[in-house]
């Protein structure tokens, strides 16, 4: 089991009340499975990513990721932890974009003191058929080549869990397509444990389970 | 319908976007008000100064007109020029050199000579109960001799040949507004006691001043031309007290240009970093920009949106600008008079205020013009295509701006300095460092990321940081360089130069200078400094001439006209318009090295006596090799050929000549002597001092150490002046600093936080941050600083001509300065990373 989440609480406080954004929520994903969750907008997709990545805390319940219970890491036990099994995909890529193409997939693997050769490097950018652009800096690369990179960076550390944020939000739908498929491909090949947020049903439906988020909680759909 | 006035909706835009973009809108303002303050508080010395001597022109002067020379007058010359205009009222001053006697001890003074009409404007404050009077031989001094000489009223002490009765202090001059460093303090005595004396002897150094009151309607500078075509001497001098207002604070005046150019740097240095806020906080204007165009509104409006704003900010800085100055001059007014001695009533004048207000208007005008020309290139398409990037550094209209902002710099220049030359060398100076940041930067960069190959990822990524974002990194190494090299250059200059000349370390300084030496008196003299020292005194004759011609061409007298000019023509006027000193020799002093053509020390009959010049004195007169010269010594023409320059160390405080003939030629003209004194024991040359000056009267003798030491005093004060400004740069490119911070920062808040998402704890992204923009700033502040060592080693050795000694006391002091600044600089500009949060990333999405 890759990911198990038990009876999640969420609150916020907004002044004098209290909002329940996740409520008793319960979730299982089994290692290699690609789950989508969706969901209308405020529906609470976001503080669910953030407290399945160990950014945010929670009132009750408990998440495990690889059978590693997160509720009572510190906040360096955590960045460590999600440095070692956490990978992450965004809408808007969050490349850096002083550093080139092949720099960009080697900082996780810095940041995580792994080792690795060029040659790990290309091969994941050959991966996403960026072995041409290695020395291009982000600014130089187009929409759909951004969040190839991205795709790439977020499976260089074999991540137990990979959480995709709407990596098509942000391109037209040709390129968005194309992207997503080259997604699939990729997480089915290294079998990667993935959550894909998104608001596209098609999408959704090419992923083994989809999960609807309404009122704090999943409806399987 | 509401129909709304379209000047109502660029301004509520343009009020919008400053107060949206308030952290930004702030930074301007702050970085402008920072540059205007400085040279604000300039324009207002300079402003008071002006009009303080201009109010008090005629007390200066001590009359409407003068006419002086270096020579009695005669009574025909005298009636001569009277005959060609009308006056009220006259008065005679003379002055001259001469030594004040005790028992005890003696003094170079300057003896002031006046007559019974003396002022003709303003009064005298004494000390003592007597005023000027004629009844008996009194004398007045400045407080110095008085305290030198222990003096009490009614004392008696010895002028020349003659007894004085010391009648008070000297409180007030109303001809010295300002007193500046001299070589001999002022007593005054009546010209009837004058002949007593025995001071006026053929070739004594003196001059005589003529006085006149004219009409009050009267134009003096109308007499002045019609008199300079009248008088016919080139070495008569003619001033109206216009003139002799300038004069009184031209040493002054040369002290407010060079603080006016350290001020443009500061200004230029603001200006600079406002061109880079305005750049970036353009780019995320952009898409508005392309909305407001898709909308329908005409380039026009959204042109005035920015100028507005611009305007705003200006306005703000201004009024910043105005009040913090406001509330300094009382403080800088307490130090001006106490510190500097300069009693000059510091008032905000309209001239300063609307310098400034320009300045503050004109400047952010012309750095808003990159952002106008991509308004201009922006194309509402751009936004539909989501592309924004517009490169508008390549267009004419972009050089054309880049033009105009250097002539506008160097017209500013022009207008601190006074001098074309100055703003120009300063102006290309200020490009070619410019410049020069930048290559190194780029290639001080592109090594460290080499080098950096060998570090931790962490130390890479720092480095990455700023080798990748050249732009940015390329102006804190610009303006912290550049400001840190003008603070650490001055005090090397200025050190340098003490060490030149400061009597205690230097054992080649004379102790005394004498001077006015008679022929007959040298060898009296030189057998008194055998008794005293048994040691020989060299003498040097001193023949007072004027040139004639130079190469057949007459050397006219090049008149000083009350229009404004620059420093050089001020200089060029006052250098051709007086006499020149001859002496002559069969050899190059130990203080002179030949540097072109040979000095043979004896006249060859078959040809011209062949002279030598000081190479900076033919340079400045425009003398070349074989140029032939005649002069006019005392009414006799005798004519040279130049056939060496040579170089004068003056600081060695020999007596040293602008032009050397050889022997054989100027003997039997009507010449004094000078010589210097060298000993060590303070005893002997007490000792030789006091019989000199009761056996010599007539000669003068200069204490050449207290006399340095006095205008190191000054050399000192200008030089604290210079580094306040200095400061002001420093505390700009701090600033500039501090922007880039947090432009960096609000710029890669995400990548931070991607950091942290990919496994960095907050405090290891900020050590990362903290090692980037530390090793930015230290880098840029060493590297100012060295290369400022580099620049005063250049200036030193190549300019001044001295040995080169670094005040290590001073950068020691800078950097236990400057580093708290940039570490609080630091501090202050990463606290926004406390509140770094990864989970911003997703929210964005």
């Amino acid at each position: 089991m890759s990911l198990k989440i038990t009876n999640l609480k969420k609150t916020y406080s907004q002044g004098v009340e209290t909002l329940t954004i996740l409520n008793q929520l319960n979730l299982q994903v089994n290692t290699s499975e690609v789950v989508a969750v969706v969901g209308a907008s405020g529906s609470g997709k976001s503080t669910f990513l953030s407290l399945a990545a160990g950014l945010d805390s929670f009132d009750e319940g408990d998440i495990e990721i690889n059978s590693q219970s997160i509720k009572n890491l510190n906040p360096q036990q955590m960045t460590k932890f999600r440095g070692e099994n956490i990978g992450f995909i965004f809408q808007q890529f969050h490349l850096v974009s002083h550093l080139s193409a092949f720099e960009n997939i080697v900082l996780p693997l810095e940041i995580m003191g792994l080792s690795f050769t060029k040659q790990d490097i290309l091969n994941a950018l050959k991966n996403v058929g960026l072995n041409e652009r290695a020395s291009h800096k982000p600014a130089e690369l187009s929409g759909g080549e951004c969040q190839r990179l991205a795709l790439a960076r977020g499976l260089i550390t074999k991540p137990s869990l990979l959480l995709a944020d709407e990596p098509s939000g942000s391109l037209d739908s040709e390129t968005g397509a194309k992207v997503m498929s080259l997604f699939f491909e990729q997480v089915r090949r290294t079998k990667t444990t993935t959550i894909l947020v998104t608001h596209d049903s098609e999408l959704a439906k090419k992923c083994d389970r989809t999960y609807i988020l309404k009122n704090g909680n999943f409806g399987l759909s | 319908m509401i129909t709304k006035n379209p000047l109502y909706l660029i301004t509520k835009l343009a009020l919008l976007e400053l107060a949206r973009y308030k952290n930004i809108t702030l930074f301007l303002v702050l970085n402008l008000t920072l540059g205007l303050f400085g040279f604000f508080l300039l324009q207002i010395f300079q402003q008071s100064l002006t009009l303080q001597s201009a109010e008090k022109a005629q007390i200066i002067l001590g009359g409407d007109l003068s006419i002086s020379a270096r020579r009695s007058f005669s009574e025909a010359e005298i009636k001569a020029w009277e005959s060609q205009f009308q006056f009220l009222k006259k008065s005679q001053f003379i002055s001259l050199f001469s030594m004040m006697r005790t028992e005890q001890d003696s003094k170079l003074v300057n003896v002031a000579v006046f007559d019974d009409h003396y002022p003709l404007y303003g009064q005298f404050v004494f000390s003592g109960a007597q005023g000027l009077a004629s009844d008996r031989a009194y004398v007045w001094v400045d407080p110095e001799v008085q305290e030198m000489l222990n003096l009490k009223i009614n004392d008696s002490v010895a002028i020349g040949e003659s007894n004085f009765i010391f009648a008070g202090n000297i409180v007030q001059d109303p001809s010295r507004l300002f007193r500046g460093t001299s070589f001999a303090p002022r007593v005054l005595v009546h010209n009837k006691y004058l002949p007593a004396t025995g001071l006026m002897k053929p070739g004594s150094t003196f001059s005589e001043y003529w006085y006149y009151q004219t009409e009050p309607n009267i134009d003096a500078a109308a007499i002045k031309t019609k008199l300079e075509k009248f008088i016919t001497d080139s070495f008569v001098k003619i001033s109206t007290s216009q003139d002799e207002a300038e004069d009184s604070s031209r040493v002054l005046n040369y002290f407010t240009d060079y603080l006016g150019l350290v001020a443009l740097v500061a200004l230029g240095l603001c200006f600079l970093c406002s061109s880079y806020l305005l750049q970036w906080s353009f780019i995320s204007k952009k898409k508005t920009i392309a909305i407001y165009k898709t909308l329908g509104m005409s380039d026009k409006k959204i042109i005035f949106i920015y100028v507005l704003q611009n305007f705003v900010i200006s306005l703000l800085a201004c009024v910043l600008a105005f009040v913090l100055v406001q509330s300094c001059i009382p403080l800088l007014q307490q130090l001006l008079t106490q510190k500097f001695d300069l009693p000059i009533n510091l008032t905000l004048s309209t001239q300063a205020l609307i310098a400034t207000g320009l300045i503050a208007l004109l400047g952010p005008m012309l750095i808003v013009v990159p952002q106008i020309i991509q308004i201009i290139n922006l194309r509402p398409l751009m936004l539909l295509q989501n592309v924004l990037v517009i490169d508008f550094r390549r267009t004419t209209l972009y050089f054309a701006w880049l033009a105009a902002s250097i002539i506008l710099f160097w017209v500013l220049a022009s207008w601190q300095s006074h001098s074309y030359k100055i703003a120009s060398i300063f102006t290309l100076s200020m490009i070619a460092l410019i410049i020069f940041f930048q290559v190194i930067n780029r290639f001080g960069l592109y090594f460290l990321e080499k080098l950096s190959e060998n570090f931790n990822w962490r130390t890479r990524y720092a480095i990455k940081g700023l080798s990748r974002k050249t732009a940015s990194a390329g102006l804190v190494f610009t303006t912290m360089s550049l400001a840190t090299l003008v603070l650490s250059l001055l005090p090397h200059v200025k050190s340098s130069i003490i060490n030149e000349v400061r009597p205690e370390q230097s054992s080649q300084m004379p102790s005394l200078f004498m001077f006015d030496i008679q022929p007959e008196q040298i060898d009296s003299l030189q057998q008194l400094a055998k008794n005293i020292f048994n040691q020989e005194l060299i003498f040097s004759p001193l023949v007072r001439s004027r040139i004639l011609k130079i190469n057949d061409k007459n050397y006219e007298r090049v008149v000083q006209t009350n229009e404004i000019q620059t420093r050089e023509a001020d200089e060029e006027a006052r250098f051709r318009n007086r006499g020149i000193n001859l002496t002559y020799r069969s050899y190059l002093q130990e203080s002179e090295r030949e540097i072109d053509g040979k000095f043979d020390g004896v006249f060859n009959k078959n040809q011209l006596a062949q002279i030598s010049i000081e190479k900076r004195y033919a340079a400045r007169m425009g003398i070349k090799m074989g140029d032939q010269m005649t002069f006019d010594v005392q009414g006799v023409e005798v004519e040279a050929q130049v056939g060496s320059f040579r170089h004068v160390r003056w600081t060695s405080f020999q007596p040293n000549f602008f032009i050397l003939f050889p022997l054989g030629v100027l003997e039997d003209a009507p010449q004094i002597f000078l010589t210097s004194v060298f000993n060590s024991q303070q005893s002997l040359i007490k000792d030789f001092q006091k019989q000199a000056s009761s056996e010599f009267k007539n000669v003068s003798i200069i204490d050449v150490r207290r006399t340095v030491e006095n205008s190191l005093k000054y050399i000192e004060q200008m030089s604290l002046g210079l580094q306040f400004m200095a400061w002001l740069a420093v505390l700009v490119g701090i600033f500039v600093f501090l922007v880039l911070i947090n432009t960096q920062l609000k710029e890669r808040i995400p990548e931070m936080n991607l950091l942290q998402i990919l496994g960095l704890s907050n405090q290891q992204v900020s050590m990362i941050l903290l090692f980037q923009f530390l090793l930015l700033i230290i880098v840029s502040v060493t590297f100012g600083v060295l290369l400022g060592l580099a620049l005063a080693w250049v200036l030193i050795t190549f300019f001044f001509e001295i040995k080169t000694a670094f005040d290590m006391y001073y950068l020691l002091l800078l950097g236990s300065l400057l580093l708290p600044m940039c570490g609080l600089a630091l501090y202050t500009g990463l606290k926004p990373l406390k509140k770094l949060n990864p989970m911003d990333l997703i929210r964005q999405s």
